[in-house]
């Protein structure tokens, strides 16, 4: 059995609801489109079975 | 899937299905959004890659594909940057079935993990691949130290290897390890779901020397951020909230060159009509865990997003979205002010290797220096510098003056055998 490093946490207030809102939409831009003829972007395998 | 920048300063990724075939493809983008298709993978020679690419000086490019190859069940393959491709290896199934990107070794080797397969009850394995295609498993997942790793594996400045199981471990939420070139395996740190759980995305090591990570789900159910200290203890910085802060992150963080932490989450968003749960959002974090959401993702400029994020050396961050923009996903730029930059390929060297720097917009330089030690040098674009590992030169930042302006790296340059 691996020795597992010393559990100890903290937790740093940054807890749900306390998050800053910044938001930059005038800064984002979308530069591709993919529309399944030209491919679609990977997404996440889920379900391996374990 | 992360974007990956290439020499010529276009980013390249995998895309999951379409294409000639409909079995995915590597694709490459310009700055300005001009897309063009490298390969479209066939099924012989793989299909349905899940993850980016990793590259190396040459500007070569690695990745995995999770099915296809000579028995179905995926492939390791490289590819040019002009799209000539050769598979590698292609997976048997027990030894595997890759989901992660590959990470090049200090030693010239890859690594990589899957998400099934090995030796210990099918929990999936950690791997090294030449770059001649011979595979060596060098550890299998036995359940109690973690199952079905999914995230590719970082490079730390010592050389060892960092990684997440997805699943299982001692409280069935998932681990992190460690692992030396040699096949050394070290469990880190088992996730008991109030700190996390299901850790998709990877690691990566910050500037302080910490390990820094997600969980996609536990925390208040929507997943948490979390740091490993340098001393093995483990920090829960953030825990989403599944609203407008976001929720279940997937993808590998990235530190930009501002010291910060930059991220995406799955879900979350206010955006709740259009997508249920959220469209997801990109976010910012520091090393002390506050956040701020940076963009709330609306399904018309995408969805979903479920890689993490690439600092170009134009100092924007990069990425991509799974669904949303025209239905099957999105590749884009949050612009959040911060300067160009140098970025070296490989990180790490022997004293009078020829080693890639990326930059952007290069022109009259005039210095490469090594942690201060001077080194030899060809600009060959505006996006790439070819230079030598100077002798006697030491770990530290790389920098180079153009027309009078110094750009640091981004991260130190580990020189081996120094």
């Amino acid at each position: 059995m691996p020795q597992l490093f010393a559990r100890a946490l903290v937790l740093l207030g940054a807890m749900s609801g306390l998050a800053a809102h910044a938001l930059y939409d005038d800064h984002f831009t979308t530069l591709v489109n993919f529309n399944g003829s030209n491919a679609a972007t990977a997404v996440r395998v889920s379900g391996t079975g374990h | 899937m992360s974007l990956v920048q290439g020499i010529d300063g276009k980013l390249y990724g995998t895309t999951n299905t379409g294409g000639a075939s409909n079995y995915g493809t590597v694709f490459a983008i310009n700055l300005r959004g001009g897309l063009t298709t490298l390969h479209s993978f066939s099924n012989t020679d793989g299909s349905n890659p899940g993850a980016g690419l990793a590259m190396v000086a040459d500007g070569t490019l690695y990745g995995t594909t999770f099915s296809g190859g000579t028995y179905g069940v995926g492939t390791v393959f490289q590819i040019t940057q002009s799209g000539d491709l050769t598979s590698l290896y292609s997976f048997s199934g027990s030894d595997g079935l890759p989901v992660s990107p590959l990470v090049l070794g200090f030693n010239g080797m890859f690594y990589g993990t899957t998400a099934v397969g090995g030796s210990s009850g099918d929990h999936g394995t950690i791997f090294q691949i030449s770059p001649g295609g011979t595979l060596t498993t060098l550890h299998s997942f036995s359940g109690q130290d973690g199952a079905d790793p999914q995230a590719g594996l970082v490079q730390a400045a010592n050389g060892e290897l960092f990684g997440t199981a997805s699943e299982d471990g001692q409280n069935r939420a998932g681990t992190a390890f460690s692992i030396r070139p040699s096949g050394t395996f070290q469990e880190l740190f088992a996730f008991d779901n109030t700190d996390g759980n299901t850790p998709i995305g990877g690691l990566i090591q910050g500037t302080d020397g910490n390990l820094y990570g997600t969980t996609e789900y536990g925390g208040t159910s929507y997943g948490t951020v979390f740091q490993i200290t340098a001393a093995g203890t483990a920090v829960v910085l953030y825990t989403f909230s599944g609203g407008a802060d976001g929720g279940n992150p997937t993808g590998t963080l990235v530190q930009a060159t501002d010291g910060n932490f930059y991220g995406t989450t799955q879900s979350g968003g206010t955006s709740t009509i259009v997508c249920p749960g959220g469209c997801g959002t990109i976010f910012k974090i520091t090393s002390s865990g506050a956040l701020t959401t940076l963009y709330d993702f609306d399904n018309t400029h995408g969805a979903y997003p479920a890689g993490g994020l690439v600092q170009h050396t134009d100092g924007n961050l990069y990425g991509t979205t799974s669904s949303g923009g025209l239905g099957d996903g999105t590749v884009f730029r949050l612009s959040t002010g911060l300067s160009s930059f140098v970025k070296t390929v490989p990180t790490f060297g022997l004293a009078r290797a020829t080693i890639a720097i990326l930059g952007y917009g290069l022109t009259g330089v005039t210095s490469v220096t090594f942690n201060g030690t001077p080194a030899a040098f060809t600009l060959e674009s505006p996006t790439a510098i070819r230079a030598t590992v100077p002798s006697g030169a030491t770990t530290g930042t790389v920098q180079v003056v153009a027309d009078g302006a110094t750009l640091s790296s981004n991260v130190a340059f580990v020189v081996l055998g120094g």
